[in-house]
Order: structure tokens, then C-alpha cells, then sequence
């Protein structure tokens, strides 16, 4: 009977303890929401009803960018090849992902991604960034990981359980998920914003052009019956300086469709027309994006402008837009200057 | 009792009648569903992108890439004279015609549940009208058929017309000539208006189905001039010449069924 009553009070009192610990440990759920102001000249940014902005999503996701502990062997995080300094790339022709591994192509920037409806990767294989978010973790050349793997680990660390509380009102560790890992990824993505460049001052009258960048303008927008056109602004139309169309710009010459090293598109939609075609990239702090294209084939500047002038490689889906153009060397220059206009300093600097 | 069940035959009578009146009212009176459908057409045969080879003027050959425009102002004319409009703008685009079997299909535009009735014709102008050309792609949500890939910023207003493709010049298998015709501003707005009586029967979907002819944009078979691609690959609207010729002739492209 003594013992009988002593382990009723030490139910009690552990239930008592649990209850207490339970608490204790787990913030109130009071989410800060965010309301978005689009940047002047920006079309309104899709976010989607179940993952609204809060500063406690957006917090949590900004830890878990920048933390390894998504990774294989928790010895790389999204920021290793999203370096924000670098524009959030990473310098290199191919990201390099888990044990120095070459990705299979170039790591994108992620800049004002949260505008971007049509795809995400190069091949626009994912829809939505909380679908993307979900992928590098186990793509065996990126974090090479395992989400089941992930999930243990941030369920047993000391700090994630209040981040996640805090940001989806969850009541246990066992309720953290790569699910809400990856919505947090997400808010965090869209947050990544470039609109005070100085080409964007300049069209807000705040500051002026020098002579090479407003040449280098018009060249690029076709803007002055005096320079030649670069053909540029067909696919890196401003505000975002893409159209997030997935093009062939004339990279490969092959004969046939099916020749293509990386079908880029092609392969996720299984169409022959798409093949070769990769989404055109944002040039907003194109400057700090070396080396260039899909593959990093371009280490400069100087050469991606090479590459349009001569009017790329024929294949049968090369994008007509992509033709000779007799730029001269002044114009090549007068180009770059504007393409340096592009480069917004305002979150280089960001880090965890 | 007799006089009861006279009155009882009566009232069913009644209903009976109101109900089938009501009947024949609907397919007049309730709402059916409006689609454009849009059949791209090279003269004679289907109009695919990349897929087939269409014989142009001077011996040259014809793949194309790319072929579409805005319409604007979609209006359903009432006998009495009274307009409809159905849709500000939309955009019709063979981008993802690839086959036969998706070109026979068409390009379909849906403008939703309109008043059932007939009706005597249907207008639309081809481009973006003036009003709406002085907007930008940031007033808009991103599913908007106005977006920033038809937008020219600098110079502040929509590429009504796009036709992309490539030209084979002489003949040996390779579609080396690259032609682009971007075609826009106000002066080369176009009306057009079709008279034609048109059925809109409540509930179901009613298709109004219209032919364009690719090769009609670039030729004028009436005068014979065309576009030679030989000294002309691309227009962004820089040659009135070139400009007006695609505009004018995108109306004498268009059909109705």
C-alpha cells in the first residue's frame, strides 16, 4: 500500500514536472505578420496563403540557411554556395556540394527569387520555393543528406524547438518538420531583395548616369537610334532584369535536338523543343556573379558579351533574339558600365 | 367535386405551361460560357512552332519560333446595338503549338459566363488599346496577360505582336536567318469587327472560332508585297514601313469561322 502511494506521487509528480518542462521550453505563439510593400515598379509577390511572412518564420529561416546542420556530415549550409558577398553564389563554374563534389551546374543568385512564378533551378524543375528548398538537402552532389536525418537532429537540438515554436505555433519537437524547414527556407528566400541598385535610383531620379552607363543603357534596352541594340532587354527585361522564360541563347552548336550535353528544360518537360533551353537568369548584381551561365563557362564579363556579339552557336531552338550584333569595342564597354549599375550593395553583407 | 377537378386541371395546366415557357426561356434568358478559339494557320496547313518547314516567297523556307499578339476590348454585339464587353485584354499564342494534333486544337481563350442570346458580332482590337498601353506590368497581378516579357520599359508600352522564327535562304537545311518583328505602340493599333451571327446558349460553352493565317502577316497576296527576308530579319517597331505592313496585314490574317 506505501508503495502503492508513493508511485501515485511520483506519477503525479512527474506528470507535474512534464507539464511544467513543457511550459517552460515552449515560447507563445504570437507570429509577427509582415505586409509586403513591392518595390516601385515590381509586380505584386505571390505568397502563398499557408505560408504568410512573419519575423519569427523569417528569422527561423534565416538560422537554417546558414546552418550546416542540413547537410551530410552538418559540413555545409544553403549560404556555401548562396553566398551572400557574392550575391548569394558562390564563384564557382559548378556549386560544390558535400565532400568538395562538383553539383551538376552553376549555383543561381537569389535575389528578388521571391518574384519568380515560373520555376525554380535552372530547369524550373520545382514550382515553389518551398518545394526548392526541399530538394539540394538530398541531392547526393549538393548536401547529400537525408531529410529523415535532418529532421532527428533539428528535433533533438536546443535551439530549434523555440525557433519553431515561435514561427508555426508547434507544441512538441516531434512536430518539426522539413515541411515547415522548408516554408521557413522560403520566407527567408523572399525576402532577398534588390531594388536600390543604382539603375534603380537613377530611374527613381535619385541619381544620374555617367556618359558609359547611359550609353551602355541604351545599348542594352535599344533606347537611341544612335547606338547599336544589344538585343539584351528581349530576355533581361527590368524590374527583375529577366523574363524567367527558359531559351536556348546559342551556348552549343549541335545538329540535332537530342545532341544537347544538359537538356536544361527539356528534360522536365520531355519536350525535344525545350532542349538545351535554361531559365534566363536574373543581371541584377550581375557583376558579382562570375563565372557565368548554366555551366560557368564564362569567367568575365568580357566574354559573355563575346558570345552575343559573334551571335551564339546554331541549333535549330536557338532564340532569334540571340543574333550577330557589330557591337564595337567602346560599346562593349559602355555595356559592362551598365551592367556594373546593376549591383545593389544592401544585402551583400548579410549573414547569420 | 366536378368543379373541383376543373380547377385542379386548370392550375396544372398553368404550371405545365409556365414550366415549359420557362424551359424555352433559358436558352435565351440564363448564361452560357464564351471561348475564343484561335487556329493558327501558314495558308492552307496548320501552323506548329519549330516542328514543320512552310515554303515562303523567293524560294525560301520558314520555321517559326514564336507567333502571337494581344487583343483587346472583346465585345459581343447585341442586335439592338448594345455592346458587351467580355475582357479588357488577353493574349493569344501559338508558343506551345508544337504538333499537328496541338494546332488543330487551337488556342483557347476563356472570357467566362456571358448572357445567353444571339447576337450579331463580336469586335476586338488587335494590340493593347491606348488606355491600358499607359499602364505598366507592376499595376497588374502576375497572372495578368499584361507581364513584363511584352513590356517595353523605356519606352512605355506593350509589344502587341511578336513573330519569332528562322529562315533558311538558300536552301541548304539550315534555319540560319534569324527574324524577329516586335511590333507595337498606339499607331499601330487595329480595330476589327466581325458581323456574324452568334448563338450564346445558356449553359453550355460556346465557341467562337477564328483562322489566322501566318502567312498572310507577312505577305499581301492582293498587292504582292511581303516581307523579304532577305534585307529584312527583325522590326522592333523602328520601320513604319515594316510596322504598319505586319500590323495592317495581322487584320487582313484574321478570320472568322
Amino acid at each position: 500500500m506505501q508503495i502503492q502511494r508513493f508511485s501515485f506521487l511520483l506519477f503525479l509528480s512527474l506528470f507535474s514536472c512534464t507539464s511544467e518542462k513543457k511550459e517552460l521550453s515552449l515560447p507563445e505563439y504570437s507570429p509577427h505578420f509582415i505586409e509586403w510593400n513591392d518595390p516601385k515598379g515590381f509586380v505584386k509577390m505571390l505568397i502563398p496563403e499557408d505560408n504568410p511572412l512573419t519575423e519569427e518564420g523569417i528569422a527561423l529561416g534565416k538560422r537554417l540557411f546558414f546552418d550546416p546542420i542540413l547537410s551530410k556530415e552538418e559540413s555545409i549550409s544553403c549560404a556555401s554556395c548562396h553566398n551572400p558577398a557574392l550575391a548569394f553564389t558562390d564563384g564557382q563554374a559548378k556549386s560544390i556540394g558535400f565532400n568538395r563534389q562538383l553539383s551538376e551546374r552553376s549555383s543561381m543568385s537569389l535575389f528578388n527569387v521571391g518574384y519568380h512564378h515560373s520555376g525554380f533551378f535552372w530547369d524550373g524543375r520545382t514550382k515553389t520555393l518551398e518545394e526548392q528548398a526541399l530538394e539540394p538537402v538530398e541531392n547526393p552532389l549538393e548536401m547529400a543528406s537525408d531529410w529523415n536525418v535532418v529532421e532527428n537532429r533539428l528535433r533533438k537540438h536546443k535551439e530549434y524547438l523555440a525557433l519553431f515554436a515561435k514561427a508555426f505555433g508547434i507544441q512538441e519537437a516531434n512536430d518539426i518538420t522539413r515541411q515547415l524547414a522548408a516554408k521557413a527556407l522560403a520566407q527567408y528566400e523572399r525576402t532577398l531583395l534588390s531594388a536600390d541598385a543604382k539603375f534603380d535610383r537613377v530611374m527613381r531620379k535619385e541619381e544620374a548616369f555617367t556618359a558609359a552607363e547611359q550609353r551602355g543603357w541604351a545599348i542594352f534596352f535599344d533606347a537611341s537610334e544612335d547606338l547599336p541594340d544589344a538585343e539584351c532587354a528581349h530576355c533581361h527585361i527590368d524590374p527583375l532584369f529577366t523574363t524567367l522564360e527558359y531559351l536556348n541563347n546559342g551556348l552549343d552548336r549541335v545538329e540535332t535536338l537530342e545532341e544537347f550535353e544538359d537538356l536544361g528544360r527539356g528534360a522536365v518537360l520531355k519536350n525535344k523543343y525545350y532542349n538545351g533551353t535554361f531559365k534566363v537568369p536574373s543581371l541584377r548584381n550581375i557583376a558579382l556573379t562570375a563565372p557565368y551561365m548554366h555551366d560557368g563557362r564564362f569567367e568575365t564579363l568580357e566574354e559573355v558579351i563575346e558570345h552575343y556579339n559573334s551571335g551564339g552557336h546554331y541549333a535549330v531552338n536557338v532564340s532569334p533574339n540571340v543574333r550577330k550584333l557589330n557591337l564595337n569595342e567602346q560599346n562593349k564597354k559602355d555595356l559592362i558600365a551598365f551592367l556594373y549599375s546593376l549591383t545593389d550593395y544592401s544585402l551583400l553583407k548579410d549573414k547569420n | 367535386m366536378a368543379y373541383k377537378k376543373i380547377i385542379f386541371f386548370f392550375l396544372l395546366s398553368t404550371i405545365t405551361l409556365a414550366y415549359i415557357g420557362c424551359n424555352d426561356d433559358d436558352n435565351n434568358s440564363g448564361e452560357g460560357s464564351v471561348e475564343l478559339l484561335f487556329k493558327g494557320k501558314y495558308g492552307d496547313r496548320l501552323l506548329t512552332m519549330f516542328e514543320d518547314t512552310y515554303a515562303y516567297e523567293d524560294g525560301i523556307d520558314l520555321k517559326f519560333q514564336l507567333f502571337q499578339f494581344y487583343i483587346s476590348d472583346i465585345t459581343l454585339l447585341k442586335e439592338d446595338g448594345e455592346e458587351v464587353l467580355l475582357k479588357d485584354v488577353d493574349m493569344v499564342s501559338f508558343k506551345d503549338i508544337f504538333n499537328q494534333s496541338d494546332a488543330a486544337d487551337g488556342v483557347s481563350l476563356s472570357l467566362g459566363e456571358w448572357p445567353a442570346g444571339n447576337y450579331k458580332g463580336i469586335k476586338f482590337g488587335l494590340g493593347v488599346n491606348e488606355t491600358m498601353n499607359a499602364t505598366q506590368p507592376s499595376d497588374y497581378d502576375l497572372d495578368h496577360p499584361l507581364t513584363a516579357s511584352n513590356y517595353w520599359s523605356w519606352a512605355s508600352g506593350y509589344v502587341f505582336t511578336k513573330i519569332e522564327g528562322n529562315a533558311d535562304l538558300n536552301n541548304d537545311g539550315e534555319f540560319e536567318e534569324k527574324l524577329t518583328f516586335h511590333i507595337g505602340r498606339n499607331d499601330y493599333y487595329r480595330n476589327m469587327s466581325f458581323e456574324q451571327n452568334l448563338e450564346i446558349t445558356s449553359d453550355e460553352t460556346n465557341i467562337i472560332t477564328f483562322d489566322v493565317d501566318i502567312q498572310k502577316v507577312l505577305t499581301n497576296p492582293s498587292s504582292g508585297a511581303y516581307i523579304d527576308f532577305r534585307t529584312v530579319t527583325q522590326d522592333h517597331t523602328t520601320d513604319p514601313e515594316v510596322a504598319g505592313f505586319v500590323a495592317d496585314q495581322l487584320m487582313e490574317a484574321i478570320q472568322i469561322q
